[in-house]
Formats: structure tokens, sequence, C-alpha cells
């Protein structure tokens, strides 16, 4: 098991990107990325649905036509009639599905087989068994798990796989209230989709002027990046089966290049980091959570 | 269309009484560790305080509702499960759970004991609310504060059942329980420790009366000279956004839906609740005095409005809001 | 005006110098009743957990003096200190008597206690939670914290009553 191969995986883009942007961007990734699985559907805000079905549509089939394996992702808080239908619909289809909120649950096949997302409170193994029960084959733990959790977790549920939030601004917090919005003046009914302007989120920083967090309609983010950079026979050691990269804008092919060669043993973790601050990311290098401390801290690879 | 339960917090035994006499139908309450969603050093119940008070209630015609509320740690979910068997010991009424695990071995353990999902679980919609009444059993849900009075209205029609909704107190601007703001800057998850803004990590520094909160070394806010300033909670400090300072998440404000309290009831609401564990005897006594003298009021087909001024001057920072039950507020 | 300042400033210190002299009686009155309540009320002090042996001062607005409160543990007992004294403590709790009363028996409202910035504290915020949680849940008045009892607690009481109601009609409570 040890040399087990580590999936690259690339999670749902949560940022409100322009088609021209999605659809450039998916190519890149479809034709030259070596990628695992790619996981696609507005996750954050069921306003910019319509805007990006259709490019999201069409990246699935390019993204299918490179023999890449797509995978969809239900919204995380539906709240307005229009969203329950969306999540019900793709929760309720016989494929494999990456839900993000419990109500995806009640539409789902019985034991229809689905992946359970950060964005969904599982923090021990008791809740991964109930998941497994009704067909869940993959977590991807929420962003506060400490990497000892997880490999506790992963231990007493057998046949789970462990999917890791590895690269990317992590998902902190969703709202009723839409951020991009109430900073502009904006009511959210009427929002305009202002957050077509911050591709990696609207910066947040103290009164004195720190760099703290990010924006992106109804959801917050951290300011830094997370980058597991945790020593790959750690990572395995705590059942972890596949790296899960956020798309931000900067280099992802380097990105995505940068995690294969680091799963497979060719990178050390400060290559890895290395790269990746090469590669543009959205914000300092951060990877507290996995130690067990705060989020917001950095513990570079010994 | 029955009465409104009252539901009060409890942060000690010694509160529990007085929101009892001053008129709550229930109380609800934690045990003192990790396992609910307020704790907070002082605060809370030892498994032979539970016991006494829920019979000392029980004598007085009140209902204990033990909240259960915060997730399990991997490797350690038998915490968990032994406060739930010290709820079911000391007679609760009801245990209010938000873990999938958790819900599972009450329902297994102690299928007597009533299930109430705790607004840390954000069950806002029919589907998600019918999952946990199917998979195990819930007979009540505490509302997410993001819903506005005509979505709860329309909630209440879709399912069976019993919906609580907060209606007094601080509130959260996030979807509770998926927030990890704090955890972020502080290493505590409010999910797992039950602290938000956990007071270990706040400091609090005085410059010509100039005061700066931090939390996690985070500067929250600065606060002018004479004027009040709330606990730290990071999402209701300021921040900079665009070149503009402001309370970007929410306004230092507190919830009061009193006057939302009839339509509430119309749309089928069995229960309301106060929000404030850690606010004390003073605070339980007066919120819910005032709330008891306005559900009777609207159980003799009166109006509200007389009762509203008993609140005044107890809101948190001292701004009120009806929050997400008008729109407006989104 | 400076003079004038100077003038309290040695007024004060005289008063200081007197309640020093008058210390060890003090302390031990103080002292011998909040064992007496720990005897009595032992979950009284449960509740301060990993702070039950820590020390706090209580810095009256205007006393010349401080009192070092260590609610259990092997220096268990009140010390009275001069208002400057710098001594180890966990947190420092400084405001009109009347609200640090109120925080006594928990007739003040919690959050207000140590927010309005009528109470300003520094140190470990936690303990100082964990110190005023402990006290509002313990139904404890003045009396009861001095041992007293019959008419000298009735008296007492009053005396935090009304110290207390002018205080908060001063104090802007959040």
């Amino acid at each position: 098991m040890s040399d087990a191969h580590i999936e690259i995986v690339l999670g749902p883009l949560l940022f409100n990107w322009s088609p021209e942007r999605i659809a450039d961007f998916y190519a890149a990734v479809a034709e030259e990325s070596d990628l695992d699985r790619v996981y696609l559907g507005e996750v954050v805000c069921g306003k910019r649905e319509p805007f990006i079905s259709g490019p999201l549509a069409e990246a699935a089939e390019r993204l299918t036509r490179a023999g890449k394996t797509v995978v969809w992702s239900t919204q995380a808080l539906p709240t307005t009639p229009r969203d329950r239908r969306g999540v019900a619909q793709l929760a309720g289809g016989e494929g494999l599905v990456e839900i993000n909120d419990v109500s995806a649950l009640a539409h789902r096949p019985p034991s229809a087989a689905f992946v359970a997302g950060p964005l969904l409170n599982i923090y021990n193994e008791a809740a991964a068994r109930e998941l497994m029960a009704r067909g869940c084959v993959r977590l991807c733990p929420n962003v506060e798990l400490s990497l000892p959790a997880i490999g506790r977790l992963a231990q007493a549920c057998p046949g789970l796989e462990i999917e890791l939030f590895a690269y990317g601004r992590l998902p902190l917090a969703l709202s009723g209230r839409c951020y991009h919005a109430r900073v502009r003046g904006l009511h959210k009914d009427s929002c305009q989709l202002v957050c077509d302007r911050d591709p990696d989120g609207l910066a947040v920083r103290t009164l004195e002027g720190q760099d703290f967090l990010a924006v992106n309609g109804v959801q917050t983010l951290s300011h830094g990046t997370q980058v597991a950079d945790l020593p790959i026979a750690e990572l395995r050691a705590a059942g972890v089966g596949a790296l899960r990269l956020s798309p931000h804008t900067g280099d992802m092919l380097k990105v995505i290049a940068a995690f294969r060669g680091f799963s497979q043993g060719r990178l050390s973790p400060q290559d890895l980091a290395a790269r990746i601050r090469e590669a543009g990311p959205p914000g300092p290098l951060v990877n507290g959570y996995l130690h067990g401390r705060a989020g917001v801290d950095w513990a570079p690879a010994a | 269309m029955g009465s409104i339960e009252l539901v009060c917090p409890a942060g000690s035994p010694a509160m529990l009484r007085a929101a009892i006499e001053a008129g709550a139908d229930s109380v609800y309450c934690g045990l003192r560790d990790e396992t609910n969603a307020r704790n907070f050093p002082g605060l809370n119940f030892s498994p032979a305080e539970l016991k006494a008070a829920a019979a000392w209630a029980h004598d007085r015609g009140g209902k204990v509702l033990v909240a259960v509320n915060t997730f399990a740690r991997a490797g350690e979910v038998d915490a968990w499960r032994a406060s739930v068997d010290s709820a079911a010991a000391a007679g609760a009424d009801a245990i209010i759970v938000a873990d999938l695990g958790v819900l599972a071995y009450a329902q297994a353990q102690h299928p007597g004991l009533r299930l109430h999902l705790s607004v840390q679980a954000a069950a806002g919609s029919a589907e998600a609310i019918a999952f946990y009444a199917q998979a195990y059993g819930v007979k009540r849900v505490v509302l997410p504060r993001v819903l506005s009075a005509p979505e709860i209205a329309a909630l209440v029609r879709e399912t069976d059942v019993e919906v609580e909704a907060f209606v007094y107190g601080g509130l959260c601007v996030m979807a509770e329980g998926r927030c990890a703001l704090s955890s972020y800057a502080t290493g505590k998850s409010p999910n797992l420790a039950g602290v938000c803004s956990p007071p270990e990590a706040v400091s609090l520094e005085e410059t010509d009366g100039l005061l700066t909160p931090r939390l996690g070394g985070f500067m929250i806010d600065q606060v002018a000279p004479g004027t009040a300033a709330g606990y730290p909670t990071l999402c209701k400090g300021r921040f900079e956004a665009e070149g503009t300072a402001s309370h970007l998440f929410e306004d230092p404000t507190s919830l009061n839906a009193m006057a939302l309290l009839a339509e509430l009831r119309t749309a089928g609401v069995r229960a309301v609740k106060i929000e404030g564990r850690q606010r004390g005897k003073a605070y339980v006594a007066r919120v819910a005095g005032a709330f008891r003298a306005a559900l009777d009021a609207l159980d003799r087909g009166e109006t509200t409005a007389p009762y509203e001024a008993r609140l005044t001057g107890l809101a948190e920072g001292g701004r009120e809001t009806a929050g997400a039950y008008r729109k407006a507020w989104r | 005006m400076r003079t004038r300042h100077r003038l309290r400033a040695r007024r004060q210190g005289d008063a200081a110098e007197l309640l020093m002299a008058l210390r060890p009686p003090a302390e031990w009155v103080l002292s011998a009743a909040l064992r007496r309540l720990a005897r009595r009320r032992p979950e009284v002090f449960e509740r301060l957990g990993a702070f039950g042996e820590a020390a706090f001062v209580i810095v009256p607005d205007g006393s010349p003096v401080a009192f070092r409160l260590a609610p259990q543990g092997a220096s268990a007992g009140v010390q009275v200190r001069r208002r400057n004294d710098r001594s180890p403590s966990v947190a420092r709790i400084e405001g009109p008597l009347g609200a640090l009363l109120g925080l006594f028996d928990g007739s003040v409202d919690a959050d207000a206690a140590f927010f309005s910035r009528a109470i300003r504290v520094s140190g470990d915020i936690e303990a100082v939670m964990a110190l005023h949680n402990t006290l509002e849940a313990a139904d404890l008045t003045l009396a009861d914290l001095l041992g007293l009892s019959g008419p000298a607690s009735q008296m007492a009481n009053e005396a935090v009553r009304f110290a207390r109601t002018a205080a908060s009609a001063k104090a802007a409570w959040a």
C-alpha cells in the first residue's frame, strides 16, 4: 500500500468566472493536464447557475472526450425553489455525484454511490458510517480536520476513499447574505452578479490592513492558500487517496503538475511549496488546519 | 392553532430556575464540556446538576431540552455518546442534536428519547428536514436563522416535523454549523469545541480610551472611547473591503422578532426560542417575562405591541434587528 | 489643577497607608468567609475548573487598595494590596464599586458586565469569564461572601443594592 496511486482531482469552480474564462480554463485542463477526476457544478450561488450551466456542460463534454472523469457537485446552501429543483435533479440520478448539503440525500436513489463534499459537516467516523450506509464511497473531509483526525476517521471506515482539500483558498463559511452585494450597497435579490469582478474572491483586511479573508458572494474563504505539503507517506498513512485542488487564477496547470509530481514522490514538500509559489497562488501558503492549529498558520515541512 | 411553546436558555441551574419562574415553558441547557455549543468557562451543568434541575422543572410543569449539539471529534465519539446517556438518565424531555453519528446513537440506544434537530445542523429546506425525520425520527427542527418569515410559512406547509424558530438574542450571520472563520484565526473549531471566538484567543488593548479587541492576533475592531463594545465575535467585527471599513458580515445588532410572533404563529411555528445561555439570570428573567406576556396576549387575541418596550436596552451592542425574517437583511 | 491632583494623590496615599495597616484583620475576615463558602458549597468552585487556583485582582475605582482573590488552592483567600501592586495574577478587573458588586450576585447581565466598558479587564479573558459565570451561577450575595448573617447580612446586601443602583444609573450598560 505504501506506493498506492494517489489521485489528483480538480474541485468545483467556486467563483463567478465569465463564460469565456470558464471555457478557456477547462479546455486547457482537458487537453494539457494529468487529472484523475474533475468536479463541475455551481456550488456557491444558484443565481449564477443560468449563466454558467452552458459553459460547464460544454466543459464536461470536452473533459470526457479527453478521457477525464467528470463528477457533478450539488449546491451547498440551496434555498430558493429553483436551487432545490437543481439539487433534486442532480442527486436524483443514478450517476456518481458530489453532495454538499444534506437535502441532496433525500433525493438520492437507495445506495446509489456518492461523494460527500467538504461543505458537509462530517467530523467523525460515526457520521461517516451513516453516510456510507447510504452509498457514500468517498469523503472530502471538512477543511477544519487535522490529518491525525482524518487518519482516525479513515481507519474506522474501511473502504471509504479519502480526498483531501489540498490546494486553494479554504472554503470557510456560507451565509444567507451576499457580501459582494452588501459591500457594494446592493440587495441580494438585485445583486447584478457583482461577484464576477473578483475571480479569486474579494479581499477582506483587518482595520490595520492585514490580509485576512476573501468573500465570494454568500461564501467566505481564507485569504491564505491551503497547500497540503505534508510528507506523502504521512498522507498515505492517514488514508488519503486523492488530493483535491480548487480552481483559481494563476497557473493551475503548473499547480496540477506540481501535485502530481509530489504525489508520485518526485517532488519533496519543499519543492511543492516552491512550485506553488511560482504558479501565482491567490494568497500566502497556509496549512495550519492539517497540523491541528489555526487554519491561517503555515508550518513548512521540516 | 395551539399556543406557542416558549423555549429559554439556561447556562446554570440558577438561570434555569429564573427562566421557568419568569414563564418559560421549556429550557434548554448543556453539560459542562465540549458536547454542547455554548461551552464557555464556568457555564453549564454537571450530570448531577442536570438531574436535579430536570426534577425541579418537571415539578413545575416545565420541560428540559438538553443540547448535545456539537460535532463529535474523530476517535472521541464516546464522549458525545456519554452526554446523550447523561441527558437520558437525567430525565431530559428531548435532546438537541446536530451530528449524524450522535443522532444515530441516540435513536438506537434511547428509542424513547425525543430528538430535536439543532440549529447547528442548519436544516433550512423541506428536503433536509425530511431526511432527518425519516432517517432518525427527528420530531422537531430548530430552523437556521437565514430564512424569512414567508419562507418559514412555506416550509411549515411542506413538513410534518415541528418547527422551532429563534426570536430573540445573538444572531449567527453564517449558516449555523457551517462556519470556520473562528477556527481559521484561532485553531479552535466552534463545531467541535462549542465555543466561537474563544475567550482564550481574545486580547483587549486599551490605549487612550481606544479599545482594540483581537482574536488570534487579528484586529477585530477598534472601539472609540466611551462607546460600548460587544464580545469580540469575529463576524461582528469591522473589516476593510474595497477601501471601506465596515461591519462587513453583520452589524452589531441582536435579533428581536417579538413583532413577528403573530406572523410566526400563523405560519404554524410550534416553539420560539431565546438565545443566550451565557447571558445570565437577569437577562433570561426579563426576556422570558416579556415573551411570556406577549405570547399570552396573542392567545387572548390581543397585540404584542405593549410588551415590545420591555426589552429595550437589553440587546448586545444596543441595537436590534428582525434579521433574516425580513428579506431586506440579505 | 496640578496641586489639587497631587493633594488628592497624597490623601489617597494616606488612605492606602491606613488601609494597609488595617490589612490583617480584613484579610482574615474575608479569607475565612471564602473558605467557609468553599466548605458549604463546593460545587460553586467546581465551575472555575482550571482557574480555581488562579489569582484575580479586583480594583474598585477610587479605592486606594485592591483585593487579590484566590478562590481555591494553597493560597486560597483574599489579600488586600496596594492599588498599584503588580504581583502576578491571571487577570485584573477594574471598575466602579457598584458594577463590580453586580458581578458578585449576577444581577448584572453577563455580556454587558464586561463589555460595557464600565468594567475594564486585562489579562486572561477566559479566566475572567470563568469567574463571572461561576459567580453568576452561584446565587451568591455579598453577605454570603463575607459570611455575615442576620441583620448584618441584610445591611450588607442593602448597601450593595444601593451602590449598584447608583452605579448603573451612571454606567452605560450595553
